[in-house]
């Protein structure tokens, strides 16, 4: 039985094959019946390469192309997940992830990886811009054959995250997972009958990319994206959005500051824009109001959910009751199909309404585990006593929040030294043991410093293996470009300071409370 | 507003965005390229740059390199006073 995500995508192909499916800044664009021939011929061509082992997950590299969709679809059809990876990874992760694959090929769809990725990517690679003849071909030849697509219970796509101690960590994603989120957002309030154009900001390596694939996708909806220059410069950004048509919204509340920052991002310049679902950090009050005063009748919507529950399980949409309460905003109502534990963290004990404790999440979208960690597996994802019987997968977030007795979640916090930063997925452990790597480097701590409640960037406080070396910019700068060859940009902390010692708390390990003293002045 | 006053100024503004004390040192470094600044730290100095100088510089008006580097900041602001 094939994905019900894929079929119903498929399906679009039949009722409205010349609806452009996705298009994107640079107007590269793919319609419904072009979106499931290409799909198909290259899933054929998958499935007859010899140096493609069955059932191994693929990695898909590029940003926004709709050849990434052509891609998703094919590794799918043909019986293998995909493992998206993105043009702003350096070398050192996208040779870390290919490396814990094994026996994997990388499909490239921007036709020229660069060249600092070659000596990383050991693994055969294949140009999918430069494919089309054979393709062609191949569909002629495959006009009877058929395919067998990843089963229900097989991986739909692994997402690697950011993970304590610097290796990246892959989420694997069932064919369930994926279809059951997918039912849900078909079936809810996003499932409005009307012409819907949809500009998602993440890209497919985020979790939040796979909502408007579900709900809009499935219903012949188009979905519009950025591509990489125009995701780095706003007033590219703004030409696009401006001429996007769009009517929903998808990205992190960071990405909506940033626009909203440019007085000319109202409703003249995206005339139809209806909703804004944003997800992925904290969302302010002031976001929502200001966004709706730029776009009157504006309906913002908030989510939450973890990339190891496929995506969202909460979702709410903001009123004005909520935004004139006294407090933070909610992060949403459960999902239905999902059971949102909040737990005592010390005992897994149940804890009443308005109390805090560890959110657990319970249900048929959790992932079944980090792909090939079997430790970090146990530790996330077989640890809640109080699941019922017959529910096989839980996993535990490590976020503070609390449930009020009117069904509603918020979000207090990490346990752990997670963060989320412009809405990305950070380990400090990750960025410390980058740092701690480095031979310049003796100790390392990585924290965030912090701006109307909210994370602004990231300062690293170090210690010197070399007590006699010259502390400044220089050498700042120096640590900076070797971060770079092993961390995502976004990672390499803005400040750096340099500390003679740690303050050590009673266990030994470095103090963080007294080292965040010292970079709040 | 003597020329030297508003470097000095703007330098001191950025050391305080970056926590990078010698900033001034380095003035044609290009600050998005050396990760001192991103895309939210560029929003930030806007916003302080019209707070302290009441210049109001859009976002989309200008690009990257157009004021990545110190020297750069301070034209750009000098520009506008």
């Amino acid at each position: 039985m094939a994905s019900r995500l894929q079929a119903a995508i498929d399906a679009q192909a039949q009722r409205v094959p010349q609806k452009t499916a996705f298009y994107n800044s640079r107007g590269e664009s793919i319609t419904y019946s072009e979106l499931k021939r290409q799909s198909d011929a290259l899933a054929h061509w998958i499935a007859k390469n010899d140096s493609i082992t069955p059932k191994t997950p693929l990695v898909v590299y590029g940003h926004k192309s709709p050849l990434m969709l052509v891609c998703f679809m094919a590794c799918v059809k043909s019986g293998h997940a995909y493992v998206p990876v993105d043009v702003v990874y350096p070398r050192d992760r996208v040779a870390s992830i290919i490396g814990q694959l094994g026996p994997t090929v990388v499909l490239d769809t921007i036709g020229t990886i660069p060249q600092l990725l070659e000596d990383a990517l050991e693994r055969p690679c294949f140009d999918v811009t430069e494919l089309q003849a054979e393709l062609a071909d191949e569909l002629c030849a495959a006009q009877d054959a058929t395919l067998e697509g990843v089963g229900e219970n097989d991986l739909f796509y692994i997402l690697f995250t950011s993970g304590s101690t610097g290796t990246p960590k892959g989420v694997q994603i069932t064919t369930e997972c994926v279809d059951n989120f997918s039912k849900w957002l078909m079936d809810s309030e996003f499932a409005v009958d009307e012409e819907r154009i949809w500009f998602n900001r993440s890209p497919f390596t985020f979790d939040v990319s796979l909502t408007d694939m579900a709900a809009g996708l499935t219903r012949g909806d188009t979905l519009f994206a950025l591509e990489d220059e125009a995701d780095k410069s706003l007033a590219l950004a703004f030409e696009a959005l401006g001429t996007s048509d769009a009517t929903e919204w998808v990205s992190t509340p960071s990405f909506v500051d940033q626009c909203l920052a440019d007085e000319s991002f109202d409703a003249q310049l995206m005339p139809n824009l209806k909703r804004m679902l944003l997800a992925g950090e904290v969302l302010r009050p002031e976001t929502v109001r200001l966004a709706q005063k730029r776009f009157p009748g504006l309906r913002v919507f908030n989510g939450y959910g973890p990339t190891e529950s496929t995506d969202l399980v909460t979702l709410c949409e903001i009123t004005p009751e909520m935004l004139s309460a006294d407090r933070a905003l909610p992060i949403g109502y459960a999902k239905p199909d999902s059971q949102l534990l909040v737990l005592d963290p010390v005992s897994l004990e149940p804890l009443p309404d308005g109390e805090h404790g560890e959110l657990f999440v319970v249900g048929n979208t959790v992932a079944t585990g980090y792909w090939q960690r079997d430790d970090l597996t146990q530790a996330a994802f077989g640890c809640c006593p109080q699941q019922l019987a017959g529910q096989s997968r839980s996993y535990r977030t490590g976020d503070e929040v609390t449930r009020e007795p009117d069904g509603l979640y918020y979000y207090h916090g990490r346990y752990d030294l997670q963060i989320k930063l412009h809405g990305y997925r950070i380990e400090l452990g990750d960025i410390e043991s980058a740092l701690c790597a480095l031979p310049e480097v003796h100790m390392a701590c990585v924290l965030p410093s912090m701006r109307d409640g909210a994370i602004s960037h990231l300062v690293a406080l170090l210690v010197l293996a070399d007590p006699n070396e010259k502390a400044g910019f220089a050498l700042t700068k120096r640590l900076k470009a070797a971060l770079r060859t092993t961390i995502p940009s976004y990672m390499v902390p803005r400040a750096f300071k340099y500390v003679d010692a740690f303050p050590l708390n009673p266990s030994g390990k470095a103090d963080r409370k007294a080292l965040a003293a010292l970079i709040t002045d | 507003m003597a020329n030297e006053n508003i470097e000095e100024r703007i330098i001191e503004l950025l050391i305080d965005i970056t926590g990078e004390e010698e900033i001034g040192d380095y003035r044609d470094d290009d600050l998005f390229e050396e990760d001192v600044l991103d895309s939210l730290g560029a929003i930030e100095l806007l916003v302080r740059l019209k707070e302290e100088f009441g210049i109001a510089i859009a976002p989309t008006e200008l690009e990257r390199e157009e004021m990545n580097s110190v020297n750069k900041i301070v034209e750009r602001v000098q520009e506008r006073l």
